[in-house]
């Protein structure tokens, strides 16, 4: 990865790609590598759909190499939807290609003239980019199945589904997985949108002929990858739980704790979770004949996805995440197994994030547009969004534009941006972490959980309340610096209870790169990608006012706990003090 | 207070499937007797789980849908709900594990111990198992019998007719076999509480009645 490939779509004669030396990117990988891009080259202040934004896709610094985890990439830009800057990454095959392709990143710059969409083709010989209208309005679904017809089974494709061509704020980014189907989705903050604006339909990448990228000390990285995959195995989360059950064995856990948000974020309880759950979704894949334990990409040992069946036994979908199966089931009151799986399905066809659009559903609902419960409706909306329905344009762009046009006043977002699968009222820390997230309320911006093994601020009392704001700003820290590695986030629960574990992380980064990766450096590189993030959104417009969750959540108890959220604005503003 | 007040249903399953009982597990059963001890008095000398498993395996137990750090204070009262969970992932499934480094994260809904007496007196508690610990503990659970409400019971039957149609080796209601058709056209909703006891094809001997355990 000695390259990054620059794509003008505005350029004289149409579009013009050029592979161009790291400079002063040498070193990084996803997110560290695409906030820098954006920090350093894309004006705060510009409109995230001008030809002034960037949209900038980068494998993890790891990828493309035979490191366990390390098939995660991260897609950047200024986001159509917080207005602040943005990352959000993906599994699937597409790091691990795109590392094997020599690249680390590919930057769409400007936009193009007129109408036309394009396809581009990238392979060991060079790229290709051809203006192809034929893909227009296409699903990821049928475009990918297109995409294979033209370039053989030996491809992955990053694409647009119909939301990102509408330009919609809550559009994703697709990746296909290792059946070459588009279920991996950079979700967050209409990533989506900004590809639609530079006339990109879809990126194929072929890395046929491509070795893996080899590390500079192949013994060391050999050693530390085997004690990494062990430390993995042997840790009851990443070992059992998550291959047992995926993601969505979160739903009664977080019932029970009286923090799954129901009805758009009335109630902590969903009397129907057991008919969700991670339990429920694992024991029908298994009567259906599909399959619980799944990786995203080539070289996870997690495995913690799958694949869901519909009651004749035919593939309809991944397995939904648990913030899928909250965002359209809980949130909505929907207990509907097979509605959710559809749901996620014209989530994925459409291009657009699951989290944005289940929120947004049930703000409609709040608004009247449906009743709560009402799978059918639910699904119906969705359908409006992938049709391009006046309705649908507006229910696209995501809850807090929804919220406006139709005078709700409840409407969980931060910085634009709608809240996942925890009701900050009950879990507090989540919600310093989605109050100051440069991202807007994203559970995933503080998740790797490492504070205490990294000692980041001192040694933290896990017991007191005061010790969540120094929590969250560790986690974040971590978090953005595992982003960088394009190491999937759920490897920082073995190096929470396993220091050797952390110590074969460390490692395995010291022996691909040569250099001898430190704790300290982990944090310096978290602190780094953070400080690039918050920069930008100060000259965006951010202040310290935007990190605030909306006053109803201070207001309003949330049952059955009768909670509020209890954090002092004055606590807020000290997450970043480092 | 003893089981045999209730109905009681024996069913002989395949072993493979037995996992279809498990959401009967995971929406809560019942136990009936001495209550007023703690969470870990109750899980290990009352449920008679293991400590080692207790220590190793169960990361997260709710009480009454609080969080517990400390099994030794959080007090088990008539009416109570004990959840019990293996470790989960994601950073609110990490704060939720007992005295776990992010339980500060979730302070305003983790157990406080309440200062009341702990003497021992009947009472009636739901036990929830999730995740690994319904596969874990499951089996013998289910081999021993639990108590139930009959419309939960009406209602996964309803919901899972097929699977245990296709499972079903054989069923006896209160110690007469009953064919599968009747099985399912019991009014168990107007039941208040029902026995049930499941076993693998194999495993088929008569249970001892250990539903209420205390």
């Amino acid at each position: 990865m000695d390259k990054i490939l620059r794509i003008n779509m505005g350029a004289e004669g149409g579009p013009r790609a050029a592979s161009v030396s790291l400079g002063n990117y040498a070193g990084l990988g996803g997110r560290a590598m695409t906030s820098a891009i954006v920090a350093k080259e894309v004006p705060p202040l510009c409109h995230p759909l001008s030809a002034e934004n960037k949209l900038v896709i980068a494998p993890g610094l790891l990828s493309g190499s035979l490191a366990a985890m390390s098939g995660r990439i991260s897609v950047g830009c200024k986001s159509p939807l917080t207005g602040g800057i943005k990352e959000a990454n993906s599994g699937g095959q597409g790091a691990q290609v795109l590392g094997r392709l020599g690249y680390a990143a590919i930057v769409l710059e400007g936009a193009p003239n007129g109408e036309t969409i394009y396809k581009v083709f990238i392979n060991k010989d060079g790229v290709k980019i051809t203006a192809d209208n034929s893909l227009k309005m296409l699903g990821n679904y049928d475009l990918v199945e297109k995409m294979k017809k033209e370039y053989g089974d030996k491809i992955s494709c990053i694409s647009i589904g119909p939301a990102g061509e509408m330009k919609m704020s809550a559009a994703s980014v697709a990746f296909t997985d290792m059946e070459q189907r588009p279920t991996r989705h950079a979700g967050r903050g209409g990533v989506g949108a900004v590809m639609g604006a530079k006339g990109v339909k879809v990126i194929v990448l072929d890395d046929t002929g491509m070795p893996n990228r080899e590390p500079k000390n192949p013994d060391k990285f050999k050693e530390a990858n085997k004690n990494f995959v062990q430390g993995l195995k042997k840790h009851p989360v990443t070992g059992e739980g998550l291959p047992a059950y995926g993601t969505n064995v979160l739903t009664n856990v977080i019932n029970e704790a009286g923090g799954l948000p129901t009805n758009n974020f009335k109630t902590g309880r969903f009397a129907g979770a057991s008919k969700i759950s991670g339990e429920t979704q694992a024991a029908t894949e298994t009567a259906r004949g599909g399959v619980v334990t799944h990786g995203c990409h080539k070289g996870c040992v997690i495995r913690c996805s799958g694949i869901y069946n519909d009651k004749d036994g035919n593939f309809l979908t991944k397995q939904p995440e648990y913030e899928t199966i909250w965002a359209h089931g809980a949130n909505c009151g929907i207990d509907d197994l097979d509605a959710i799986a559809l749901m996620d399905r014209l989530d994925d066809d459409y291009g657009i994030d699951t989290i944005e659009m289940g929120a947004t559903i049930a703000v409609a609902m709040d608004a009247g547009l449906a009743k709560f419960g009402d799978a059918k409706a639910a699904i119906n909306l969705v359908k409006e969004v992938g049709k391009g329905t006046h309705l649908g344009r507006i229910l696209g762009n995501g809850a807090a534009v929804t919220g406006k046009v139709f005078g709700v006043e409840r409407v969980p977002v931060v910085k634009g941006q709608s809240m996942p699968a925890y009701d900050p009222r009950a879990v507090q820390g989540m919600g310093v972490t989605y109050a100051t997230s440069t991202m807007g309320a994203d559970h995933t911006a503080g998740y790797a959980v490492t504070a205490n093994i990294l000692g980041v601020g001192g040694k933290v009392d896990a017991l007191k309340s005061e010790g969540q704001i120094d929590l969250s700003r560790n986690l974040q820290i971590a978090t953005a610096a595992i982003d960088s590695t394009g190491m999937c986030l759920f490897i920082a629960f073995a190096i929470l209870d396993q220091p050797d574990t952390f110590q074969a992380y460390m490692d395995i980064i010291s022996g691909f790169t040569g250099l001898n990766m430190t704790g300290d450096d982990f944090v310096a590189l978290g602190k780094s990608v953070l400080k690039n993030e918050r920069e930008f959104n100060f000259q965006a417009g951010f202040s310290s006012k935007h990190d605030r969750l909306p006053d109803y959540f201070k207001n309003e108890p949330l049952p059955p706990h009768n909670v509020t959220f209890a954090v002092k604005d004055e606590d807020l503003d000290k997450v970043f003090n480092w | 207070m003893n089981s045999s007040a209730f109905p009681s249903l024996l069913l002989s399953f395949e072993p493979g499937r037995i996992f279809i009982f498990f959401q009967l597990l995971e929406n809560g059963f019942i136990i009936k007797g001495k209550v007023g001890c703690s969470v870990k008095e109750f899980l290990c000398n009352r449920m008679f789980i293991e400590q080692e498993y207790l220590d190793k395996r169960i990361q997260t137990i709710f009480l009454n849908g609080k969080p517990v750090d400390d099994v030794n204070s959080a007090m088990v009262k008539d009416g109570s709900t004990i959840s019990i969970s293996a470790a989960m992932p994601g950073l609110a499934g990490a704060m939720m594990r007992r005295g776990g480094a992010l339980a500060s994260m979730r302070s305003g809904i983790s157990y406080v111990p309440a200062e009341t007496g702990s003497d021992s007196y009947e009472g009636k508690v739901t036990i929830k198992f999730f995740n690994l610990i319904s596969r874990e503990l499951g089996p013998e659970f289910l081999k021993r019998g639990i108590i139930i409400e009959g419309k939960t019971f009406s209602g996964f039957i309803g919901a899972n007719r097929k699977i245990i149609e296709e499972g079903l080796f054989s069923a006896e209601k209160d110690g007469v076999k009953i064919e599968t058709e009747k099985l399912f056209n019991i009014m168990w909703q107007d039941k208040s509480e029902l026995v049930l006891k499941v076993t693998g094809k194999q495993d088929n001997r008569t249970m001892p009645d250990t539903a209420t355990l205390l």
